[in-house]
């Protein structure tokens, strides 16, 4: 008759497994005492003797926290695995919803620029002026400063100056030659009287 | 972890509205815009020693920069409206005369006329209480005294155009057209071509319609200002004429930008000895029908 070993001295190697291997062997040991031995044996685990049970107390518990620091880290890193995939899946929801919030709001942004931008033009204003000093652009749209817009002379004596304008819209404006003179644009087709004597150009946009 | 993922939530939901509106004020925005279509934009200018050479041709940079329309912080850019409460115009002709009063007073080119400045003020009135907008005289005067008029010509300037501008508000009729952005713009397009040659009762027609019809205030504006200008090319005062082809101009397909184009044709007819007769008659034919400047270009120009 194989005498049961103690449960505190069966060899745990970590692993459920192992666990199995051992209730099993406890229980074909058992049965190999007989029940009355096996009622002993019960009776060590489960003495009523306050010192058996003590001690069989703390055999089981012995055993117990052998068996958690074994399976306790497999069943941590478990925990861990199943803690890191649902965290990594919510970070992933995360960053996927991040992205999308960034992606429509930049995408927001570039769509309300180029609307902006697509409603004003930007009209470039050219006189061939080689005599003269300075030219500057008076217009309704800078409110018929005579300071306001001064072209820039290029090499070959054209004079030029690039403004912004609204689309949809219509302006009256003439160039100013060296401060005095104020002609219509040339090259514009349209030119109406200004009431004033003179005659300005009209800018439809 | 709960706490932070809660914010976390909320700041994303948050986020998402944020964005949501700012797509649904970009599509308004450009709704409101309208389809435009291709770019096309002008290089203008000639020569300003010779007759002129050159054509405008059409550049477009992207984007904006400086400062679009004036310059002067007390003045609504024109075209707009943006301080002018929307509650019906014979309602604010009595504000507006106050705010043309004032700005006579603490402006600059009020300084400059003050001598004339009870004849401005006496001369405006009628038009100011009818509902014209008060910033059609600062924009008149401001050219005036821009451009070195004589106190006596900006008074007759001002007070043939301040009848043409009574003379529109009775038209208009405090309605809801033009709309209030497009108000200035319009007045002031109407006070250009009745005084380089159209005729009243064919722009009454023609304002008539538009209110009517509630076209685009800019383009009937444009219409005007083009239509004066081929007038004064091919007959000077043709009012049935005038007329008539604003409202071809803005019932046909193309935009406000080529209506240049239309005007430069005029002084190419003009310039070949095509009478305005035949010039209206394929005006109608060609742009009037649906077809493209360029089949109007071609009927005109070919024998």
């Amino acid at each position: 008759m194989e005498e049961s070993k103690p449960i505190n001295s069966i060899n745990s190697s970590s692993s459920s497994g192992l666990r199995g291997v051992e209730a099993a062997a406890f229980l074909e040991a058992r049965d190999a005492i007989g029940p009355d031995e096996s009622t002993k044996s019960s009776n060590l685990l489960f003495g009523r003797d306050s010192s058996v049970k003590k001690a069989s107390a703390d055999a089981v518990m012995d055993r117990v926290r052998t068996l958690a620091r074994h399976d306790g880290a497999a069943f941590g890193a478990e925990r861990a695995f199943q803690r890191g995939t649902g965290a990594s899946r919510s970070y992933v929801l995360r960053i996927v919803l991040l992205a999308a919030v960034l992606a429509a709001l930049v995408s927001s942004i570039l769509t309300y620029g180029v609307m902006r931008s697509d409603s004003t033009v930007e009209v470039r204003f050219v006189l061939a002026a080689p005599e003269a000093r300075s030219v500057t652009l008076a217009a309704d749209f800078n409110g018929w400063s005579p300071g306001g817009y001064e072209l820039t002379r290029g090499v070959d004596g054209t004079w030029e100056i690039t403004v912004p304008l609204r689309k949809g819209r219509s302006y009256a404006y003439n160039f100013i030659i060296d401060g005095e003179r104020w002609i219509p644009d040339p090259a514009s087709s349209i030119r109406l009287d200004d009431g004033f004597g003179g005659a300005s150009s009209s800018l439809v946009l | 972890m709960r706490r932070d993922r809660y914010r976390f939530l909320r700041s994303s939901r948050i986020a998402l509205c944020f964005t949501a509106g700012l797509m649904l004020a970009s599509t308004a925005a450009y709704a409101q815009q309208g389809a435009h279509g291709a770019s096309d934009a002008g290089t203008l200018g000639g020569n300003g020693d010779s007759s002129g050479v050159g054509k405008p041709v059409a550049t477009e940079a992207g984007g904006s920069s400086g400062s679009v329309i004036g310059d002067d912080a007390s003045l609504r850019p024109m075209g707009t409206s943006a301080d002018r409460p929307d509650t019906g115009r014979q309602g604010l002709g009595r504000s507006d005369v106050d705010r043309f009063s004032d700005w006579l007073s603490s402006s600059g080119e009020g300084a400059r006329l003050s001598g004339v400045a009870r004849e401005l003020r006496m001369l405006a009135m009628p038009a100011l209480v009818a509902g014209v907008p008060f910033e059609v005289f600062v924009y008149r005067i401001k050219e005036a005294v821009a451009k070195r008029a004589s106190p006596e010509v900006i008074i007759k300037a001002l007070d043939a155009d301040s009848a043409s501008w009574e003379w529109l508000a009775g038209i208009l009729e405090g309605g809801p057209w033009p709309p209030t952005k497009a108000e200035v713009t319009l007045y002031l397009a109407v006070a250009a071509a009745l005084r380089n040659g159209l005729q009243p009762v064919s722009v009454h027609s023609f304002l008539v319609w538009c209110r009517d019809s509630g076209v685009d205030a800019g383009k009937a504006a444009a219409a005007l200002t083009t239509v004066a200008s081929i007038t004064t090319a091919l007959v000077p005062g043709d009012g049935i004429m005038a007329g008539d082809a604003s409202a071809i101009l803005v019932r046909s397909r193309l935009r406000a930008s080529q209506y240049s184009a239309v005007a430069e044709l005029a002084k190419r007819a003009d310039d070949e000895g095509i009478s305005s007769a035949r010039f209206m008659a394929i005006l109608e034919s060609t742009i009037g029908s649906g077809l493209s400047i360029t089949a109007f270009e071609k009927a005109l120009l070919s024998r």
